[in-house]
Order: C-alpha cells, then structure tokens, then sequence
C-alpha cells in the first residue's frame, strides 16, 4: 500500500470454474488502510 | 470404512501490494511479494503483524485451510519469534501453527500460518493465537481468529464441485504502509474433475 490510499477497502476475485452449481465464485478481501 | 482418496487443493495466494500496486499506482513496479517497511526502531528487535485480529466469516465444516499473519521485524536487532501456541476460546480445537521458534533478521518477515483441518463443532469460534519474542515491548503478542462453522450438510456431490477454505476476509484496520498476504485454498469435493479459469483478476469494489 502507499500513501494516499487510506480508508475502507475491498478487493475480490472471480474464481471461474466448470461447477455447475457456482460457475463463478467470488472471494472478498476487506480491510481498511490507516494513513 | 472406505479410505477416501484426497485430491491436493488448489492455493490462490496474493500479495497485497501487487493488487495494490496495480490497481492504483500504474507506474510502480509490480512487487510480487510482502516486504516489510522500513526498520523504525532503533537499538532492539521491533516485533509487527500485518494485522492483530481476522474475522473469516463463516467457513464450512471441513474447511482444511490456511490463515496466515506476516510476521516482521521493525528493529536493527534480531528477532526471536516463539514458539507459538493457540487458545481455543469459543468452539472447538481444530487450528495447528508452527511450533518451532524462528528468528527474524532486521528488516525481514515470515508468515506465520494456521492451519484448519476439520472442525469437530458449528456455531461461533474464537482463538487465541499466542506468540512470545524478545521485542522488549512486546514479550507476548495476542493475535485473535474469528469465523463460524456452518452445519450445512454438503449435498452430494456428482460431478465437479467448488470449495473455498473461507470466501470473505476482514483484517480490519491496518496501516496503508503495511506489507499484507493472504490466500485461499480450493479444493474439488465433487467426482469429476474441477477445471478453474487460469484468468483470476482482482477487482477493486471499495478503495483504490
């Protein structure tokens, strides 16, 4: 991380896979950066 | 009782800074590994984590995954780390880490995992993870775990079938200038064979 990019944050990913049930699964990654 | 065949799972680690890098400041250089700031302490080893408590959400059953904390020496002395033990506070005792004391040179780090493998209780848990250095600041360091077990039953499983050891992570507030890691582990419970998109692109949906 750098400065100036503090505050509340989300990243995710798409797994995309051949599972019928979930075909795109989608992992989240929350945090919140202090400056 | 039938031995079950157990397929390797699938890790999908990240860096943060590389997804952060590349979402906000295009013109750096891509860094595909945690480093740790800058010393700060002057005299002594200076013990840090990325971050003092995780919520995982809720996770299934027989997760069998990694969480991971990055361990770092802030100091100009070396690091003594451990050995490490974990304090089951609510539910049941199922996480493993490593026992074995490390020592951490100036300006390094390492990742401190914690392993789950099935979890013998549903409901709400809560751990402890208790690690001791040399920091004369900080002798013993409390890290705090928190997910619930779901009681869903799998269904079964014909054909291929997804499974993630967590699908959401909050690590709460850190500092921006922090080196982050995590990962997740996939693993196929279903009876064919589970083909992934190798094009996994991280989104921003909140931040920068």
């Amino acid at each position: 991380m750098h400065k100036g990019m503090g505050g509340p944050h989300v990243f995710a990913i798409d797994v995309r896979s051949n599972d019928p049930t979930q075909p795109v699964k989608t992992l989240r990654w929350r945090f919140n950066a202090r400056e | 009782m039938k031995m079950r065949h157990v397929r390797a799972p699938f890790v999908l680690a990240a860096s943060l800074l590389a997804a952060a890098t590349a979402s906000c400041a295009p013109a750096a250089p891509a860094v595909t590994a945690p480093r740790p700031p800058t010393p700060a302490v002057r005299g002594a080893p200076a013990l840090a984590f990325d971050t003092l408590a995780v919520d995982m959400g809720t996770v299934p059953q027989d997760q069998m995954g990694v969480q991971t904390f990055v361990v770092m020496n802030r100091g100009d002395r070396p690091l003594h780390v451990g050995p490490t033990t974990i304090d089951v506070e609510q539910g049941c005792a199922t996480a493993k880490t490593v026992e074995q004391a490390t020592d951490i040179q100036p300006g390094d780090l390492v990742l401190l995992p914690i392993m789950f493998s099935r979890h013998t209780e549903t409901g709400p848990h809560r751990l402890r993870v208790k690690v001791p250095s040399n920091d004369p600041l900080k002798p013993m360091t409390a890290l705090s775990l928190r997910f619930t077990v779901s009681g869903d039953a799998p269904p079964p499983a014909a054909g291929p079938r997804l499974q993630v050891d967590k699908d959401m992570i909050d690590i709460g507030t850190v500092p921006s200038d922090w080196p982050m890691y995590e990962q997740f582990t996939l693993r196929n419970v279903g009876t064919a064979p589970l083909v992934l998109d190798k094009a996994l692109v991280v989104r921003v949906e909140e931040g920068c």
